[in-house]
């Protein structure tokens, strides 16, 4: 169908793109700061997966920019189009909660340890980017332009403020993830998805109102 | 013989009107030109014609089906769009052989062929960002992407903005050749008129939101007439008609009429009476001081 | 048939009436194919239904008529019927137009001869 291929063209081609990056990365930085080859492939997935999660968080405005008033004004319905963007935050998602998986199982435990956390809080952090991604197209829509740098603006205050208060405190809070049950992780998981088709529904329509003017 | 009927559509913007109760049917097999002031609705009414936003009142349907999210009917339909992007935005970032690829997958009759030969006479370099051309090579790629579409129902929105004269020529040439050739409907709207009249079968008129007419070019011309002269000769000759343009000069009065069906201008006095072409008509109707 | 389209007059009366100039001038003779629809449009740049209009004023006339699958062509005698038509146009419409201006500047009947006479032999 033709929304499956040109959406899912367009996940693969940033999906290539944070690969090169972070190859390139790995690559020039890997090789100043790490020794061993693996500890070079493990800085270079961490950087693979921190541009993936930023990429999961642009993408759906992203779209709303420039992709779906395209494709709306070629003739794709407004269902079609909204379809199409799921699609392709999807593909990205699981694409890179793969990549997280990979992680965990390839790299040895004395890596995982010093950043292990890292290894811990990523899955979530993918699919709440791809929440958080939802949440800032809707502003969009409803808002315009102001909107969505509100919404930057609260999540960088946010991260800003975890960023500080946590520095000192991530061992502890490793700690403490580290002894959260399994079944915990998967309600997490769980609500964090069902959150995600919560806002998918308003966003549905909040796009279905969308005028398309001169682009 | 398919048809796009409207039915007293109407839109919206917050609280502003800007299509007013509009009946309007276009038949297939023929090129319509669109005319109205700026800010008329014309490229509302194309947007809700090729179902891209919603009507607020009304209905508009592709043989008697509801066009809004109508897959099917969509399959029939091109709107393309006057396209104003900035280097800035979105779109302004495409390339000119990406937009026309995402062009392709989804206007399903597209030629390529037909698109590639247009590439080529109009010297386009595809590989040149939207944001980055002139007004002219935009007004190229929207004329491409109208022709090579193939669709049953074409619609273009000012075609021409930006291209030189002989580049308009040349576009009003190849459309007649399309048309001749599959029989496409067209409903072109312009803002040069009197060059495009000739190639336009029927008029539609557009005034603040409102259906003025819808008519043949032909018959709508063939009625209007300036009549010129002494006032008061102007005055008994045209007595009872619908008067337009009034200019007084001193002793001498000039104004425009548009003859309904079995009127005529009085004979017998002093006048002079001239024909007009489509610019003047819509200007007699759509002018400044025009109710 | 090499004429340009003027403002003035409606396209299909031009489109029509360069035809029987054609016609008169032995441009086009009876018996000969006219320019299809779609060949007139193309030359002119102009909507085929107008072109079309302007053929089928001649056929009501019969000028012209219909070869089924092959075109329109100049029916016998058209030529004839045409000068004499032209003929009685002339009266309607150029003398009428030179009394009426004849009138309005004072131009009395003798003087129109008179004009007329001194004008270059026909």
């Amino acid at each position: 169908m033709r929304t499956l291929k040109y959406f899912g063209v367009q996940a693969e081609k940033m999906v290539a793109f944070v690969m090169a990056m972070g190859i390139l990365y790995g690559i020039i930085f890997g090789s100043i700061f790490s020794e061993t080859m693996q500890e070079r492939s493990y800085v270079m997935t961490n950087y693979i997966l921190m541009m993936g999660i930023i990429v999961i968080l642009v993408t759906q405005t992203t779209l709303v920019k420039l992709n779906m008033p395209l494709v709306l004004s070629l003739g794709c319905g407004r269902k079609e189009a909204f379809w199409g963007a799921q699609w392709m935050t999807a593909l990205l998602i699981v694409q890179f909660e793969f990549i997280c998986l990979l992680s965990n199982m390839l790299f040895s435990n004395d890596i995982q340890e010093y950043a292990g956390f890292l290894a811990r809080i990523l899955p979530f952090i993918c699919i709440a980017s791809g929440v958080l991604s939802e949440l800032l197209a809707i502003l969009l829509l409803t808002f315009g332009n102001k909107g969505t740098w509100i919404g930057v603006l609260c999540m960088a205050l946010v991260w800003a403020f975890i960023g500080f208060t946590m520095n000192d405190r991530v061992k502890d809070f490793d700690r403490s993830l580290s002894a959260l049950s399994g079944s915990f992780r998967i309600t997490l998981f769980a609500v964090l998805l069902i959150l995600y088709a919560f806002l998918a529904v308003i966003y549905y329509y909040v796009w279905k109102k969308y005028e398309l003017k001169a682009f | 013989m398919s048809e796009l009927v409207c039915k007293g559509i109407c839109k919206k913007y917050k609280e502003k009107e800007v299509i007013k109760n509009i009946d309007l049917t276009l038949e297939s097999g023929k090129i319509y030109g669109l005319i109205g002031r700026n800010g008329a609705g014309k490229t509302t009414l194309l947007s809700l014609l090729s179902s891209q936003n919603p009507v607020s009142g009304g209905e508009i349907t592709y043989n008697g089906q509801n066009i809004w999210e109508n897959k099917e009917a969509l399959k029939h339909i091109c709107f393309s769009r006057e396209l104003n992007p900035t280097s800035n935005n979105g779109v302004g970032t495409l390339k000119i052989k990406d937009y026309l690829k995402t062009a392709s997958i989804y206007l399903p009759g597209w030629d390529s062929a037909m698109a590639e030969r247009l590439v080529s006479e109009f010297e386009l370099d595809v590989k040149q960002r939207m944001g980055k051309i002139s007004k002219g090579m935009l007004s190229m790629v929207t004329i491409i992407v109208a022709l090579a579409s193939k669709a049953e129902y074409t619609f273009l929105d000012e075609p021409v903005s930006g291209l030189d004269v002989v580049m308009r020529e040349y576009f009003y040439k190849i459309l007649l050749e399309e048309y001749a050739e599959s029989g496409r409907t067209f409903l072109i709207s312009t803002h040069i008129i009197e060059e495009a009249a000739s190639v336009f079968e029927e008029v539609i008129m557009i005034k603040k939101g409102e259906l003025l007419l819808k008519e043949n070019a032909e018959e709508l011309v063939s009625r209007a007439f300036h009549v010129s002269g002494k006032a008061e000769e102007v005055d008994a000759a045209t007595e009872g008609l619908l008067k337009h343009q009034v200019e007084n000069h001193g002793r001498s009065k000039g104004l425009t009429v548009l003859l309904e069906p079995g009127q005529q201008i009085r004979e017998g006095y002093d006048i002079k009476i001239q024909s007009l072409n489509l610019q003047n008509v819509f200007v007699a109707l759509c002018g400044i001081g025009e109710k | 048939m090499n004429e340009i389209l003027t403002q003035e007059k409606s396209i299909y009366l031009q489109i029509s009436e360069m035809i029987e100039s054609d016609i008169l001038r032995d441009i086009i003779l009876e018996e000969e194919k006219v320019p299809s629809t779609n060949e007139l449009a193309k030359l002119y740049s102009i909507n085929p239904a107008t072109a079309a209009k302007g053929i089928n004023i001649l056929v009501d006339k019969g000028t012209l008529y219909k070869k089924r699958g092959i075109g329109m062509f100049v029916s016998k005698g058209a030529k004839e019927e045409i000068r004499e038509r032209k003929k009685k146009e002339f009266s309607e419409y150029f003398v009428k137009k030179m009394l009426t201006e004849a009138k309005s500047l004072g131009i009395t009947k003798e003087e129109l001869i008179a004009m007329i006479r001194e004008g270059n032999e026909l």
